[in-house]
């Protein structure tokens, strides 16, 4: 077992990894697992699960009602993120569409996939040919082909459950199945699917990581539908998972080590980050791979930070690419009462899904979408609009329970197109408590999203009929999906992206940007697989790298 | 690699037996259930409830239709209301006034209303049912699990974080619904059911 060498506060590592997250820790496990020595940085501190738990069954009823899935995360007093309870402003949002890109995201150890939902979804083949296919967006400097192993090994990391039958999978092109079958449903997805499935909607499991069995050390999921913010059994892959699993091998990860400068040598290679401890004590980390793997907002923020002599503009950033095509799934919901009880809350928080509209002619002009029957509990919401009724006694629990039982949540996908003028840049004014400039972010949909949105809703529209919708409801602003992509975007031209389709930075031969910054094009589903399969690629292009050294 | 199917069969037993579970307590009636509760906690043993106290629990029982609230947790939402909401913990007091035997939790609000306690009265039904004390510039919870909101599902759902059964105990059936299915208000109909505007 090769571990990192310490030094006066300083290491040295044969490969270091900024960002714990799970595309760090993956690639982090891999590397470590073929003997090199690895180290990871990460700005945000260690979680206790159980603490964050208690964190938000403590919560007040409107935070929790309202998705305050933020605040109970412990932060670092230096690792800041954007919170909305109230606003914190520590990303400042402009543009037409600012609002719509209220992002969130957890700075710690494990990364954001502690209050994620464990949707494990593949790109489609021709989301990788967005330009040649519908003269929209961007192609991928690699196929769907080049990753489908990669998606392969995701899976099989995080252990996801998926429908094995080819008729309920999207997309159906697969070299392997999955390791266990699809979660298995309840009545009310059973029911959905039965009522819209005729009309050719194409309502199917979502693949999943977590298991009805226990696994790989990881307990068995028993539907306590609180996925996000935080599982209470650690059922649901997290990428902890990873950071536990490489530290077995020999990995160290220091936690709140917020990395501000990069190093760069005279062919332009990384030679060291530097970082703040918790007391604000700087120290630096040599290396022969650097991966930088924060989120698509952090990473970004970083390679602008890191700006020196030989890298002006900022590391990895000769295109001027970096911080700009920033994306996310741009998400809206539709709410109506049914003609019989659906039962969301019994089981995990999302297992069916309508993927018919993901792809069609139709692209060339609009947004494709994917429609989630949210499977999150509606007891909160449900006693929110009864009390407002005025309703006491027996009256107000008769109406919990028919909201609860009747209540239906969509909560629907659409799909940005790449856009440099979306933009992440550093703040002139605003600064973090280590002196490090805040990100600001432009952001404006163009009308692809929009006519995308008027499509979805007449489906939706269609959807209420059939279930003779009550209440019946969609609303009107675009909310963010916590699906960050497109800031160090990939691509064969160095000239107009930031990496390559090993997520290698362009500029730097050993630095590798992987995760859904590198992501060309969004198409509608959640972006995490992509992200883990994207940054297994670039293990494998770093084990290659080192074997020749 | 080897695919991993899941056993249902034990799982089945499983989740049928915790499934029965809630519906026995039910049949022996709320009290015991929560009886039982209560006697999991050293900690929550009933207590000696002051005047203002009891008075409280008997307003609480009576506005909300629950004859089993637990008295623990009427002292510390009384005391929390003394803190963030202590006006209408005061328009509460009121409220005996207009309590009497045989009244049902409508006529009750509806005489505080008329007395205009209503937004007061009200407030401790919220509180109960989400476990929150919402104040005017500081909030308390109170409780999560034993939030009355939960009990009108119980028999499907545990309160987020925990579960009713263990692994795919959500395949059984669901329970009757046991309530009347919504119904449309007079002029809306969802054929004609449109957003009120583009997406900004």
């Amino acid at each position: 077992m090769k571990t990192p060498v310490f030094s006066n506060g300083d290491v040295d590592a044969d490969l270091v990894v900024v960002g714990a997250g799970v595309v760090g820790a993956m690639i982090a496990d891999q590397i470590v697992g073929l003997g090199r020595s690895v180290l990871m940085l990460d700005a945000g501190p260690r979680l206790d699960r159980a603490q964050v738990v208690e964190n938000w069954r403590n919560l007040p009823f409107k935070n929790r009602v309202g998705s305050d899935f933020d605040g109970i995360f412990p932060q670092s007093p230096h690792a800041s993120v954007p919170l909305y309870f109230p606003p914190n402003d520590y990303v400042a949002l402009s543009g037409p569409n600012g609002d719509s890109y209220k992002q969130g995201y957890v700075r710690a150890v494990g990364g954001t996939t502690w209050h994620w939902a464990a949707s494990c979804w593949r790109h489609l083949p021709v989301d990788f040919r967005m330009k040649s296919t519908y003269g929209v967006g961007r192609d991928w400097p690699i196929s769907y082909d080049d990753l489908e192993p990669y998606y392969c090994r995701a899976e099989e990391e995080m252990g996801v459950s998926g429908p094995n039958d080819p008729a309920l999978q999207s997309p159906s092109q697969r070299s392997r199945p999955y390791l266990s079958d699809m979660v298995p449903w309840g009545q009310g997805d059973k029911r959905f699917a039965e009522v819209v499935n005729p009309h050719g909607y194409n309502c199917v499991p979502i693949p999943q990581g977590r298991m009805v069995q226990p696994w790989n050390g990881r307990p068995a999921c028993c539907g306590n539908n609180n996925c996000q913010p935080i599982c209470p059994i650690g059922a649901m892959y997290n990428g902890i998972h990873h950071v536990q699993r490489a530290e077995s091998k020999g990995a160290v990860v220091l936690a709140e080590s917020v990395v501000y400068r990069i190093d760069t040598d005279a062919n332009n290679r990384v030679t060291a980050v530097h970082w703040y401890d918790a007391e604000q004590r700087s120290h630096k980390s040599t290396g022969r791979a650097f991966v930088v793997a924060c989120n698509g907002i952090e990473t970004p923020r970083l390679l602008l930070l890191a700006a020196n002599t030989q890298n002006p503009q900022g590391i990895a950033n000769s295109s001027d690419q970096v911080g700009r095509n920033m994306m996310d799934h741009s998400g809206f919901h539709c709410t109506f009462l049914a003609n019989e009880p659906m039962w969301p809350g019994r089981g995990p928080a999302q297992s069916s899904c309508i993927v018919g509209p993901r792809d069609g002619a139709f692209r060339s002009e609009y947004s494709a979408n994917k429609i989630i029957l949210s499977n999150i509990s509606r007891v909160a919401p449900a006693t929110q609009q009864a009390l407002k009724l005025g309703l006491v006694g027996k009256a107000l629990d008769d109406e919990i329970r028919r909201r609860a039982a009747f209540g239906v949540d969509l909560s629907i996908s659409l799909e940005p197109l790449p856009d440099p003028k979306n933009r992440l840049t550093l703040s002139k004014t605003r600064r973090d408590s280590l002196g490090l400039a805040n990100p600001d972010i432009y952001y404006e949909l163009s009308p692809y999203v929009h006519k995308g949105y008027d499509a979805a809703c007449k489906q939706l529209n269609h959807i209420g009929q059939l279930f003779d919708a009550v209440e019946f409801n969609i609303t009107t602003s675009l909310n963010a999906n916590n699906h960050i992509m497109g800031g160090t975007i990939m691509g064969s031209d160095p000239k107009s992206s930031v990496v390559d389709g090993d997520c290698l930075a362009h500029d730097h031969a050993n630095l590798w940007l992987p995760g859904g910054g590198a992501i060309p094009s969004a198409s509608v589903v959640n972006s995490t697989l992509s992200m883990v399969a994207l940054g297994l690629k670039s293990a494998d292009a770093i084990s290659r790298v080192m074997g020749q050294a | 690699m080897e695919s991993i199917q899941p056993d249902f069969h034990f799982s089945r037993r499983r989740v049928l037996a915790y499934s029965l579970l809630p519906i026995a307590c039910a049949a022996l009636g709320r009290s015991i259930a929560l009886g039982d509760a209560r006697a999991q906690s050293p900690t929550d043993r009933i207590p000696e409830l002051s005047q203002a106290d009891s008075y409280f629990l008997a307003l609480s029982r009576a506005i909300t239709g629950h004859s089993d609230l637990n008295p623990t947790t009427a002292m510390r939402l009384s005391a929390a209301f003394a803190r963030v909401q202590p006006a209408q913990l005061a328009q509460l007091h009121n409220v005996q006034t207009f309590m009497h035997d045989g009244q049902d939790a409508a006529a009750l609000l509806q005489a505080a209303e008329t007395a205009g306690l209503g937004t007061a009265t009200l407030a401790l039904v919220t509180a109960w049912y989400t476990g929150t004390v919402d104040g005017d510039s500081k909030t308390e919870v109170v409780s999560y699990t034993e939030a009355l909101m939960y009990q009108s599902v119980r028999d499907a759902m545990a309160a987020p974080t925990y579960c009713l059964g263990g692994p795919a105990w959500w395949t059984e059936l669901p329970p009757a619904v046991g309530v009347s299915p919504p119904v449309h208000p007079t002029t809306s109909a969802p054929a004609n059911a449109t957003p009120d505007s583009k997406p900004k």
